[in-house]
């Protein structure tokens, strides 16, 4: 795949604010959308419960062990792994590792479903029955990711955080009293609605990039293949730069 | 919005409409009037761009140049809201089906009604209504299958019945009859016969099918590199010296 020119990526930009504009142009019409929200909700939630949970145990543990090897010297006491751990969890490893695998799941799927829709003209039937199918489509899947990112990404904080735990057990490096010791006395609130606010903005741009590759997929089966993969690499790139910018504003 | 400029009772107005894809033209200024009731059937070889005609007259694709009116309506001009509106009055047969694959057939034709019938409208009345054009399509026993464990021919008579589902005013078939066996042609005959004779709807069929054209039509029309070439009644139809024409029904092995 070639890399695509600035002129190509302003195109996007531009086609994908008009699409997710129009999504939110019929917010109102809620009988239309809400129990696709809650059947994307649930299938969000539970399709990537066990995947997000596994990453974020093994990172939070690899973390720790890596952390002590580290701090090698006697100088700095043990507790320390402990907040960085807890730190390097909540602010970068849950929500970014996360979302890394959720532009893999929920990305995907969302943009096959949407490609299938629209590439066998069903996408087409909605908008001539005179639904708005963009928000009849994109807004509940839009509003789970909205929902339920946040909470996964909540789940692997708490996890990856025992996994930290756990692994200072087992390798017999960090009793978990001096653990939770160093993970209380640096902890900041902020750290957590710093953790949520990049929930919310992965969980949108996760969700409506997919849509967006989904809903313009042309070209039979496979435009199709083509959306699906274009759905997690976009949402993966843009999920990193966006990391990268919430640090700069706001840490 | 010049509807004084218009024969009066043209219901649908095609003026000039130019589309290409990717540089490539497939209609070149297509003009075409449809009147209140009439059955109008558009045919064509394969790929000039009848399925392309048809989305145009419902807002589907969007014309390069040209428009098209509605009851004195320009559906490329008005905002979307309303755009919305007038394609209440449309049902749409799709060539493909484009049922809904998570929907069982009786789903797909009470989606609809679910949506945008009327908020009053109660389960049982959905109900009814979904048996009751199941049967005129002759399906009254698939209702709880998939479109996956349907056939090609079932699966454009279920599109059928969800088209028909909110009794619209305008119904266009694309190609309602390709892949069917005669006798369930037939029927689909018969029934958009039905529909236009006792609904007073007004219906613009695509087909390749000259038997459904006599069967059917009051008025036909042969697009032709991209535009409508011939457009003409059947009495008119079955005089004509046109040699397009001829060469198009002559290909279809039947005699008019
Ligand atoms: N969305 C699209 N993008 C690009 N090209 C298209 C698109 N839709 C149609 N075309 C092209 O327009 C031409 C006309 O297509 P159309 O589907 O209208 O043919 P048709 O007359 O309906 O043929 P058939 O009888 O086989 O269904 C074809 O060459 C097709 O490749
Ligand atoms: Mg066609």
């Amino acid at each position: 795949m070639l890399a695509p020119t600035a002129l190509e990526v302003l195109a996007h930009i531009g086609r994908y604010s008009l699409l997710i504009g129009r999504a939110f142009r019929s917010v109102g019409e809620w009988r239309t959308y809400w129990s696709a929200f809650f059947l994307q909700a649930v299938r969000i939630g539970l399709d990537s419960l066990p995947i997000v949970i596994l990453a974020a145990a093994f990172s939070g543990a690899v973390t720790t062990v890596q952390t002590a090897y580290q701090l090698v010297s006697g100088l700095v006491p043990r507790s320390v792994i402990g907040s960085i751990v807890t730190e390097s969890v909540i602010l970068e490893l849950a929500p970014v590792i996360s979302a890394l695998v959720l532009a893999g799941r929920v990305g995907a799927r969302i943009a096959a479903e949407l490609g299938t829709m629209r590439v066998t003209e069903q996408i087409d039937a909605l908008e001539v029955m005179g639904l708005n199918a963009v928000s009849f489509l994109v807004l509940p899947r839009v509003l789970a990711g909205l929902l339920m990112f946040p909470v996964l990404i909540t789940a692997a904080a708490v996890v990856g955080i025992a996994g930290g735990l756990l692994a200072g057990i087992v390798s017999g490096e960090l009793p978990p009293a001096e653990f939770l010791l160093g993970a209380r006395s640096f902890f900041k609130p902020f750290d957590v609605v710093f953790m949520l606010i990049k929930a919310f903005t992965f969980g949108f741009l996760v969700t409506s990039i997919s849509c967006y590759q989904g809903y313009y997929a042309s070209g039979g089966a496979e435009g199709v293949g083509r959306a699906t993969t274009q759905a997690a690499v976009v949402s993966c790139i843009t999920v990193l730069l966006a990391d990268y910018l919430l640090a700069n504003l706001l840490l | 919005m010049g509807r004084e400029n218009h024969s009066p009772q043209a219901r649908i107005r095609v003026e000039k409409l130019v589309k290409s894809f990717d540089g490539q033209p497939v209609l070149a200024g297509v003009d075409l009037e449809i009147y209140q009731g009439e059955t109008f059937c558009i045919i064509g070889r394969s790929g000039t761009g009848k399925s392309v005609l048809l989305k145009h007259l419902v807002g589907l694709l969007t014309p390069d140049r040209g428009t098209v009116w509605v009851d004195g309506e320009d559906i490329f001009r008005v905002p979307y809201g309303r755009l919305r509106q007038i394609r209440r009055k449309f049902g749409v047969l799709f060539q493909g089906a484009a049922l809904f694959d998570s929907l069982t057939a009786e789903e797909n034709v009470a989606f609809p009604l679910r949506m945008l019938g009327d908020r009053r409208l109660g389960e049982a009345e959905i109900q009814k209504r979904v048996r009751r054009c199941l049967a005129e399509v002759g399906l009254e026993d698939m209702g709880h299958k998939y479109p996956a464990e349907l056939s090609g021919g079932m699966r454009k008579r279920v599109g059928l019945a969800r088209a028909i589902a909110l009794e619209p005013e305008f119904i266009l078939y694309d190609e309602p009859t390709s892949g069917l066996d005669p006798e369930t042609a037939q029927t689909i005959n018969e029934l958009i016969r039905k529909l236009a004779r006792e609904l007073g709807v007004t219906s613009i069929v695509v087909t390749h099918d000259m038997h459904s054209v006599l069967e059917i039509a009051d008025r036909a029309g042969l697009l032709y590199e991209g535009r409508m070439h011939w457009v003409g009644t059947i009495e008119e139809m079955r005089r004509s010296q046109d040699p397009i024409l001829l060469r198009f029904v002559k290909a279809s092995e039947y005699q008019l």
